[in-house]
């Protein structure tokens, strides 16, 4: 449902940008539009009653459970790729850092704390419109993670790490502490004021048809 | 990961997967006729980013029946993905990694 909710609004958005912090009901993994469904053990979630989405957007393949995960979704982007990360990344680099914590961009898509990835985000363009969603680690189970999720050996070769459990960390703050940070540091950096919004009705039906017709079917999931 | 398999169907068609380590992960699974050189079938798959990203479908079936030289399998890449933007591969290491893939197939 949380990736149908994130296309719905990226059709829907008017020229005011939309901040989106949620959670996940169910322990689940995404994969990126590109990757092949091999690169994460598909098997072991089933039956570990953990969820397989496929997202719009590129990038990597997380492991959502004890995590705060947002999305912004803005007619107003910058036209590079990562300018764009740069800047969205920036409001929630500041938003953690007003909580103490070190935390960096770390280009291309990583949020970083001494080093470790605490936070990934992903990006996709469509009609003028730009979605990126991203994850912060509040709480990490690395030996679950790793086991649901195949991390390529090319992929930590070059870092000479040979463990990638090691470069995942968390922040260990409450889900709360982080969305209250995350909203006065996107006030600041648009020099805006925030106005909740919850989903109506009909939206709320839009959104369980394109999980139902979409995210559900195996079609999708299962594309690569 | 490199792994050659003869096809059954055809006993000209080898398939060949392999992955780099580009600024992202990208993973070419290469399917090509030894006799002609050329490209049956090919699938990327990786974490890396390209806007729009439909266009992965376009190059996959774009690229079919392009001969496993490097310039003619860069000048097509060149091609289908005029216009786009992209991140964690260039038209050079993509096109590079398909060939290796193909050189793979005789070590």
């Amino acid at each position: 449902m949380n990736m149908a909710i994130d296309e719905y609004l990226m059709t829907h958005v008017t020229d005011t940008p939309i901040f989106r912090i949620y959670g996940w009901s169910n322990p689940c993994v995404s994969i990126g539009y590109f990757q092949s469904i091999e690169d994460i053990d598909f098997q072991k979630c089933r039956n570990e009653a953990v969820d397989v989405v496929r997202r719009i957007t590129g990038g990597g393949s997380v492991f959502h459970e004890r995590e705060l995960t947002y999305s912004f979704v803005s007619r107003k982007y910058p036209a590079k790729i990562i300018d764009s990360y740069q800047e969205i990344c920036q409001i929630i680099v500041s938003g953690l850092n007003t909580l103490g914590i070190d935390a960096k961009f770390s280009p291309l898509n990583d949020i970083t704390v001494d080093g470790k990835k605490i936070g990934g985000n992903a990006q996709t363009r469509k009609n003028g419109v730009l979605l990126q969603h991203g994850t912060i680690l509040l709480e990490v189970n690395k030996e679950k993670m790793f086991s649901l999720l195949k991390v390529p050996i090319e992929k930590i070769s070059d870092k000479k790490i040979s463990d990638a459990k090691y470069r995942v960390s968390q922040v260990s703050k409450t889900f709360d502490q982080v969305a209250e940070a995350l909203k006065d540091s996107l006030k600041l950096a648009l020099d805006c004021k925030t106005i909740t919004l919850e989903l109506k009705q009909n939206e709320l039906e839009s959104c369980k048809k394109i999980a139902k017709d979409k995210y559900s079917n195996p079609d999708w999931t299962l594309k690569r | 990961m490199v792994s050659p398999i003869n096809n059954q169907n055809n006993p000209n068609s080898v398939s060949v997967k392999r992955c780099f380590k580009f600024e992202k992960m990208v993973c070419v699974d290469l399917v090509f006729d030894k006799t002609t050189n050329t490209i049956q079938s090919i699938k990327i798959t990786g974490d890396f980013f390209l806007h729009p990203e439909e266009t992965i479908d376009l190059i996959e079936s774009g690229i079919v029946g392009t001969k496993l030289e490097k310039d003619l399998v860069k000048k097509k890449l060149e091609s289908l993905l005029s216009g786009c933007e992209f991140y964690g591969f260039s038209i050079d290491s993509l096109s590079d990694a398909i060939i290796r893939c193909k050189e793979a197939d005789y070590h």
